[in-house]
């Protein structure tokens, strides 16, 4: 479907734009280097940290540049939008995010404000395309409807989800029965101390972090979810922060942001229902090696979902640049300057190849046993946050016995 | 949809209960009790309980099929859901007792409001 627009309001529109942000528009030729082709992300929020980091490598990567510009919203809104074509665009006017490249701040770092542009009118009246749609959750969450033929379903990395009090609150768990009463039923629920919904922080119903947190309680549908809502992450981790009763106070948040945020706030130990003991999802508080996750003691956990137009004959991405991604994020390849595997494994996320556990997609499902075909835990220890590893590194077979050279080191397969 | 949360939350109580029932007699010197200090239990792989079976976490006796030690599931290949639940595990762990008024005394959930 075409749209015209007049001159007049396109003109409008474009000034507007400009003058209400400051900002430069997406295609500026002082932004450099340029972002031509351009790989445009609508991503749920949780998945931030690591998208400012791959789009620096990206940005920066002499074997393969290409310029991954994002924007987030929730997880149900990206699904929609890429379930019918015709909404597959980010608007005319909307502001986008990327990294800086070493071009125009060597000193920047994933911890900081990345830069942001404005889509141009001008140049793209009705929107820019979306090339990939990220959802942090399965898309069964959010739609019954089957995707469209033209849109293809990619599997990608697992994230973590979790509770969050401030530091100065005494609690240290949530037992699912707690938490079924806690924000199920909000202040009628008597599961002291949370018990006041002006100190209970969720999340909006179309976002990943409600959605699985909730159907971990049983909370369903997601309707009847209690507490104060927020759009945003950050929204959920000042207002935990900075509390005034700490006591009373909790909040959900996704794992990757709380591990960038672990000054800050604190992580509540889960017992799932059926469970004996409650866990982190690491093995100890200091600790980032999701053990408990990827082994089946910590459940609120979904598998992100990216989303991508593809050729009706092939099956596989129209966009290369969408295909490289995918491709990154799953570790089926890597640059030499990009291991896309290193950048999700810095940034609290769990490839698929390091679980020990799968579910059906579905929020809560119980969990099954799982070997993956091409494992890489020896490399997933080694490479979180102040992680290391048992296994044997190689280059290739030979130290391996029976086993086999995976990233560097020796898996048993 | 209304019928499948019932079911969902019937089928989480049921769990719950035998969960409970299985584990409901076993003593537990591992785990952090609440409200003790932060970061009192096992850090970083270490387990004080390390039997001789070399299966961690462990600290009883092994049923009759291998399969039951105390307060965890000691299965070396875990896959049924409540047995990756309870796997034997070094990792930190928290033995919460919450109270919680409106809980069934059978372990059971309400509806939700």
């Amino acid at each position: 479907m075409r749209v015209t627009i007049p001159a007049s309001v396109l003109l409008a529109t474009t000034l507007l734009a400009r003058e209400a942000h400051a900002l430069p528009f997406c295609d500026d030729a002082a932004i450099n280097p340029p972002l031509t082709n351009a790989l445009v992300v609508q991503s749920g929020d949780t998945q931030e940290p690591m998208l400012r980091l791959m789009s620096q490598k990206l940005r920066n990567s002499a074997a393969q540049q290409t310029s991954l510009i994002y924007t987030t919203t929730g997880t149900c809104t990206i699904i929609a939008n890429m379930y019918d074509s015709t909404k597959r665009f980010i608007a005319a006017g909307a502001t986008l995010t990327y990294a800086p490249s070493t071009l125009e701040n060597a000193a920047w770092d994933a911890s900081q404000t990345p830069s942001q542009c404005i889509v141009n009118p001008a140049v793209w009246p009705t929107g820019i395309p979306i090339d990939i749609g990220i959802g942090a959750t399965y898309n069964s969450s959010c739609t019954a409807a089957a995707p469209p033929a033209d849109l293809g379903i990619f599997p990608g990395p697992i994230a973590g989800y979790g509770f969050i009090v401030p530091k100065a609150s005494t609690q240290q768990t949530l037992t699912a029965e707690q938490g079924y009463f806690v924000f199920g039923f909000g202040n009628l629920g008597q599961a002291t101390p949370w018990i006041d919904e002006h100190y209970i922080f969720t999340r909006l119903p179309t976002k990943s972090t409600a959605l699985t947190l909730s159907a971990n309680l049983g909370v369903t549908p997601i309707t009847k979810l209690h507490g104060t809502a927020f759009n945003g992450s950050t929204e959920v981790l000042n207002s935990v922060a900075q509390s005034t009763n700490p006591e009373k106070t909790i909040g959900l948040m996704g794992t990757e942001i709380y591990d960038q945020n672990r000054d800050k706030v604190t992580e509540l130990a889960f017992r799932a229902f059926g469970q004996r003991y409650a866990y982190l999802p690491d093995s100890s508080r200091t600790s980032f090696d999701k053990k408990n996750l990827r082994d089946g003691h910590y459940t609120p956990w979904a598998q992100t979902i990216y989303m991508t137009t593809i050729d009706a004959g092939t099956k596989l991405p129209t966009n290369p640049s969408a295909q490289l991604l995918i491709d990154l994020v799953v570790g089926n390849t890597s640059l030499a300057d990009v291991d896309g595997l290193a950048v999700i494994v810095s940034k609290g996320l769990v490839p698929e190849c390091a679980m020990k556990v799968k579910r059906d997609p579905i929020d809560a499902a119980p969990l099954k046993g799982y070997t993956p075909a091409a494992p890489c835990s020896c490399f997933f220890d080694a490479k979180v946050p102040g992680g290391k590893s048992s296994c044997t590194a190689c280059v290739d077979n030979t130290p391996c016995g029976t086993g086999k050279c995976r990233h560097s080191f020796c898996e048993a397969q | 949809m209304k019928k499948r949360a019932n079911l969902s939350i019937a089928l989480a109580a049921a769990g719950a209960l035998v969960a409970f029932a299985a584990f409901a007699a076993c003593g537990d010197d591992n785990a952090v009790k609440e409200n003790v200090a932060k970061d009192s239990g096992t850090v970083d792989g270490q387990s004080p309980n390390v039997d001789g079976s070399g299966i961690p976490g462990s600290d009883g006796s092994i049923g009759p099929d291998g399969e039951i030690i105390d307060d965890c599931v000691a299965k070396p290949d875990p896959n049924v859901y409540t047995d990756l639940l309870n796997a034997c595990t070094t990792s930190f762990k928290i033995d919460p007792h919450p109270t919680i008024p409106l809980l069934f005394p059978d372990g059971g959930l309400p509806p939700l409001p």
